[in-house]
């Protein structure tokens, strides 16, 4: 299974204004593209935009041929992973992770997932007695919940100590070597390991 | 499908969270209880008050409530986790809608009966009551979920949301104390939804962005 | 598709506000001496219906100021102009201002004349709402700090507060024939009669060029208050 995300000197507009300009890019099967830049440079709006959220823009985005912006569905092929933790402050990590299930649509068996992500003596803790780190960690766990090909992960390692960047790492190896694509924004001096870099102060409009 | 899944969710996260259903049930008796000790116990007249009450109350648990519907999934980010799947827009409004108005309101219209009896209303009034209060809350739901909707940007918008909201519900009172009007509280209904999945819709396109 | 801020708009504003704040106060002056000292008292209400001089052409400009608003934010809907919800957005406060003068001033006609301060009928009733309705449009570019968003959402509001308003008069029109069936036709507007016309005629052309004064005031403002926007961000 091999996949194809191409972007084509992509103009992005908030309101009036023009985010970036002319970005290009081509990504595939088994590849992460790390996006960096400044803050406010888009990086976060260039993830929205490839996840379908954004509508307003010129250029192209085409997934496997696609053109995203004439395709009305929803892109069930992406996975958004967005800087907010998307976690109900007054259940257990255990009931989040069902209603994600109920959100995704599958009954997916969780022990596997909670292993892989180090979060299971954490199943039955409330989320408001979490650390951020852990709240990550739980919150990264709607990759493994159900399937997508490409990953779209904004952020992913604030708050992530280096041994559970590790553990990100690996799963988005195992994702990687199923055919699957990973975008993630980064800031920070850890880095996953990529094989495209963009920068989007290059592109930005300021 | 997917779209019974949301409902399923919805309810479960109403069921879990502070404001569930008892709160709904509860909200009308507590609301009937402070009537006698403000019109006194000539119990002739509570039967005239109870309808008005039902409705007051009824529109104080969807306003108090209203976080829930979506200001609660977009603060925390699950609105973004939703829009993504496999479902249209007009389902997910549709399911919020329809989970909202079963955590909120179908515990009152049980409970409608039994306050009935404290306030001696006849068994016909109680009919009539919850057969208007049937057709006339789901548009009361509607409203308030859709004006929550387009006002998701705000920050603490408690008042501001009752000032938008409490003017677009008078229609809903005044043909729900009437008996006769079922028919009007349906059409009224039916309007609320077309409008209310419009703007739902039309927000959420907004805050997605 | 930004906003265009031509200075030459805010420059013919300039020129245009004094001559428009004369205006005003000459009408203003001529309009009161007709209403209160050369016009006859109502044969039935006496001298405390004078105060329809100032009620009437306030509720009319207040229902006016609203669909000015209302048909803004359509405007803006299609033509997707900002200049729209500038418009808007100047006639707010203003619309809202008025539409409490009307309200008090028919409370305090109402007491000597129907015995009451306030009376449940649908125009009354609508009154209120549209108060409330101004406040709400007002809110909304308070509470919502992001104002590409305020744009939208407040457009939208108006829009819907447009729709409301024939709904809530219908529905307490039929309201208030269940209710108190006898007492509305003493509510509804007596013939008026042609001396008093002349003062209320002037006065609502006084209370016209008022609130052009006002709108041209706010609007200038609105704009400058856009360019600082631009200029900071």
């Amino acid at each position: 299974m091999s996949n194809k995300l191409i972007i084509k000197n992509l103009e992005c507009f908030r309101e009036e204004r023009t985010i970036f300009q002319r970005l290009s890019c081509e990504i595939e099967s088994n590849q992460t593209m790390l996006v960096r830049g400044k803050n406010g440079s888009g990086k976060t709006s260039f993830l929205r935009l490839v996840a379908g959220y954004l509508k307003n823009y010129n250029g192209k985005v085409l997934f496997n041929d696609n053109d995203l912006q004439q395709n009305n569905e929803p892109l069930t092929d992406f996975r958004f992973i967005g800087q907010k933790n998307s976690l109900k402050d007054n259940l257990t990590v255990r009931k989040n992770i069902e209603m994600w299930q109920l959100i995704y649509h599958t009954k997916k068996d969780i022990n596997k997932i909670v292993d892989l992500l180090d979060i299971r003596m954490l199943l039955n803790k409330d989320i408001n007695t979490l650390s951020d780190g852990q709240k990550k960690r739980v919150s990264l766990s709607r990759l493994l919940i159900s399937k997508a090909k490409v990953w779209l992960l904004d952020e992913p390692l604030v708050y992530l100590d280096l041994n559970k960047v590790k553990l990100l790492q690996d799963i988005i190896l195992q994702h990687n070597d199923a055919g699957g694509i990973t975008l993630y924004t980064s800031n920070t001096n850890i880095d996953l390991n990529y094989d495209h870099l963009i920068n989007m102060d290059d592109y930005a409009i300021l | 499908m997917p779209f019974y899944n949301l409902i399923i969710r919805d309810l479960k996260l109403a069921f879990f969270s502070s404001t569930n259903f008892l709160f709904a049930a509860s909200f009308l008796i507590l609301i009937l209880i402070l009537v006698p000790f403000v019109f006194g116990t000539n119990v002739g007249s509570f039967s005239i008050l109870f309808t008005g009450f039902i409705w007051i109350s009824i529109a104080l648990s969807i306003l108090l409530t209203l976080d829930r519907v979506f200001n609660s999934d977009y603060e925390d980010g699950n609105l973004d986790t939703i829009i993504l799947t496999q479902q249209s827009l007009e389902l997910i409004v549709c399911s919020k809608f329809i989970s909202h108005w079963i955590a909120n309101c179908i515990p009152i219209i049980i409970v409608i009966p039994i306050a009935g009896l404290l306030f001696e209303v006849g068994i016909q009034d109680i009919l009539n009551i919850i057969l208007n209060v049937s057709l006339g809350s789901p548009g009361m739901v509607f409203i308030g979920s859709a004006i929550s909707a387009l006002t998701l940007g705000s920050k603490r918008a408690g008042i501001y949301k009752t000032i938008i909201i409490v003017p677009l519900y008078i229609p809903f009172i005044i043909f729900g104390s009437n008996q006769e009007s079922g028919l009007v509280l349906l059409g009224l209904s039916m309007t609320a939804f077309v409008f209310s999945l419009f703007t739902s819709i039309y927000s959420l396109r907004l805050y997605a962005e | 598709m930004h906003l265009k801020l031509p200075n030459k708009i805010i420059d013919s504003l300039r020129r245009m506000l004094p001559a428009f704040i004369v205006a005003t106060i000459v009408t203003f002056t001529v309009g009161i001496y007709y209403a209160i000292l050369n016009s006859p008292p109502d044969y039935l209400q006496g001298d405390s219906m004078r105060i329809m001089y100032v009620h009437v052409p306030a509720a009319w400009l207040a229902l006016s100021s609203y669909s000015f608003l209302a048909l803004s934010c359509i405007a803006w809907f299609i033509f997707r102009n900002p200049i729209f919800n500038l418009f808007a957005k100047s006639i707010a406060p203003i619309g809202a201002t008025f539409t409490l003068i009307a309200l008090v001033t028919g409370s305090i006609w109402g007491k000597p004349t129907w015995g009451t301060w306030w009376a449940w009928d649908a125009r009354l009733t609508s009154m209120l709402i549209l108060f409330f309705l101004y406040i709400a449009y007002i809110m909304t570019w308070q509470t919502i700090t992001n104002k590409d968003l305020a744009a939208k959402i407040s457009a939208a509001l108006g829009i819907i507060g447009f729709i409301n308003i024939p709904i809530i008069k219908f529905s307490v029109d039929w309201w208030n024939t269940l209710h108190q069936p006898a007492t509305i036709s003493k509510l509804s507007a007596p013939s008026i009669h042609i001396s008093m016309l002349t003062p209320l005629m002037l006065m609502t052309f006084a209370y016209v060029l008022f609130l052009i004064t006002l709108f041209l005031i706010r609007y200038k403002i609105e704009i400058l208050d856009q360019k600082i926007l631009r200029v900071s961000s």
